[in-house]
């Protein structure tokens, strides 16, 4: 979706980088034999720490066999977590979120792109609609909120992000069979979390082309004490998130995957904020690259 | 008024609308007819019944003021027993029918907006509530839970007892985590070792 639910990697050890690789090559397989190979480009990380959730909430051992990546045809095989009912809906999840998030591009920005995508991702959105009926409803309606939100120049940053939250507390419900409230609530946390951290990445961006900024509504000119005072309440907003979505993990029972888990919640989300609040402006690669990282996309 | 209104009108403070509207037709009806005898009985006449208008309307104000905060109590204690069973919806649209802003107002949007996750809109409610009460000291405690909640790191709502310890990464200090990676370094480090292994370089 987004891709800013990441590890890090740098502070991974690599048993946990191996598993969490797992879950992202399986899920990359798992598209493409739900849906079609061109799929598999959706994959991203939001759905890889979904994953590994999932499996530690459905208390399910994943199986795992060794395979290569399809676009090192000639490469050492690493171990890949095969395709399950788990992987198969998140899969689907997937598929529906991107659909409606192109949508939402494109009554934002119209740009050609994001028509393609969507037009790519209907006829799979057709396939996934069938087997998440009420997910798929409910995810139109809440994109549909957050539009009427945006057209209204809502200032309240709680009210802004009350929906992109519950689609993920939605996704969550979905994808694991049995929820509770903790689980639930670190959904919606890391919802607002994404929420606000994409809306601070698109500051810059969005007063240039004079689009709809959850964090600057009323389209101010940026000057540095406005940037300063955002800067302030997203911080606040975003390590407070953080905070909520680690005391309900504290919560969890985690049995699966523990390191590769730990890592994105303890690690991944804080390192993540700090390179956003820092870097406003600046493109990733540009970010990515100043923190140290190898050149690995980060989409 | 120097006097108090009801005693001009002659009923008890504890009277209903029905009583203190009944009690002041009662009382012009004594002064209405001799309004228009001349002379001195006229004037007093007149004086009287300009007193018992000024009282009803005095004594009205009192007790439809004293029919808004016991009705507002009521209103409020059925409004915590919704949020207790969890109507959280319910509980707002009763919040909403309530003009008056007081302090228990506050504190009881501010829970609603605690419980669906809000939590700036609840900060800002319960600074609201100690804005009007600054004394009450069941804000306060919600007002410090709530920031140490959010800032922060323990405080957990315990759902499984006590938080797992012994997870990966939990005590790493982020800040002095990432060493910014120099590929020049890595270039002679590795051909100093090559040197060593193979003198080929």
């Amino acid at each position: 979706m987004f891709g800013y639910v990441v590890i890090d990697k740098q502070n991974m050890l690599i048993k946990d980088f191996a598993d969490y690789r797992a879950y992202y090559c399986g899920l990359c397989k798992a598209l493409g034999s739900c849906h079609s190979q061109l799929t598999r480009l959706t994959v991203n990380y939001d759905i890889t720490f979904l994953a590994l959730v999932a499996h530690n909430m459905d208390k399910r051992e994943p199986e795992i066999k060794k395979g290569r990546c399809v676009t090192k045809a000639i490469g050492r095989k690493f171990p890949i977590v095969q395709n399950n009912e788990i992987l198969n809906k998140i899969a689907d999840i997937n598929v529906i979120l991107g659909y409606y998030k192109a949508e939402d591009d494109i009554l934002d920005k119209g740009s050609f792109i994001y028509k393609f995508i969507r037009a790519f991702l209907f006829f799979k959105l057709r396939r996934a609609r069938k087997r998440l009926p009420e997910f798929e409803k409910k995810v139109k309606i809440l994109y549909q909120d957050l539009r009427e939100l945006e057209k209204n120049k809502e200032t309240s940053l709680d009210k802004l992000s009350h929906p992109f939250a519950s689609t993920l507390m939605e996704v969550g419900r979905v994808a694991v069979n049995e929820t509770n409230e903790n689980f639930s609530e670190l959904c919606y946390n890391l919802g607002k979390w994404i929420y606000i951290i994409d809306a601070y990445d698109d500051l810059e961006k969005d007063y240039k082309d004079k689009k709809f900024n959850p964090l600057n509504p009323n389209g101010e000119e940026l000057t540095s004490v406005l940037r300063e005072k955002i800067k302030e309440v997203a911080e606040f907003n975003l390590n407070s998130a953080i905070n909520i979505i680690r005391s309900c993990y504290d919560n969890m029972d985690i049995t699966i995957n523990e390191g590769a888990l730990s890592n994105v919640v303890y690690l991944g989300l804080r390192f993540k904020t700090d390179s956003v609040l820092n870097n406003l402006g600046q493109s990733r690669q540009t970010a990515c690259f100043r923190q140290g990282h190898t050149g690995e996309h980060n989409e | 008024m120097n006097k108090n209104p009801f005693q001009i009108l002659g009923i008890s403070e504890n009277a209903t609308q029905e009583e203190l509207f009944s009690a002041y037709r009662a009382k012009r009806c004594e002064y209405e007819d001799k309004r228009f005898t001349l002379g001195e009985e006229g004037t007093k006449a007149c004086e009287m019944l300009d007193k018992i208008d000024e009282a009803y309307r005095e004594a009205d104000g009192i007790l439809k003021n004293r029919a808004y905060i016991v009705d507002y109590n009521s209103d409020f204690s059925g409004i915590e027993a919704m949020i207790k069973e969890g109507r959280f919806e319910d509980a707002q649209d009763g919040l909403n029918r309530i003009h008056i802003r007081t302090g228990e107002w506050h504190y009881l949007q501010a829970i609603i907006f605690y419980k669906k996750m809000w939590y700036n809109e609840a900060m800002e409610q319960l600074r609201l509530a100690l804005e009007k009460e600054p004394m009450n000291e069941r804000y306060r405690e919600s007002y410090g839970k709530l920031d140490l909640k959010l800032k922060s790191q323990s405080g957990g709502r315990g759902f499984y007892g006590e938080p797992q310890q012994g997870r990966s990464y939990q005590n790493y200090n982020n800040a002095g985590m990432h060493r910014p990676r120099c590929g020049c370094c890595e270039i002679c480090g590795a051909l100093v070792c090559l040197d060593c292994l193979c003198n080929c370089c």
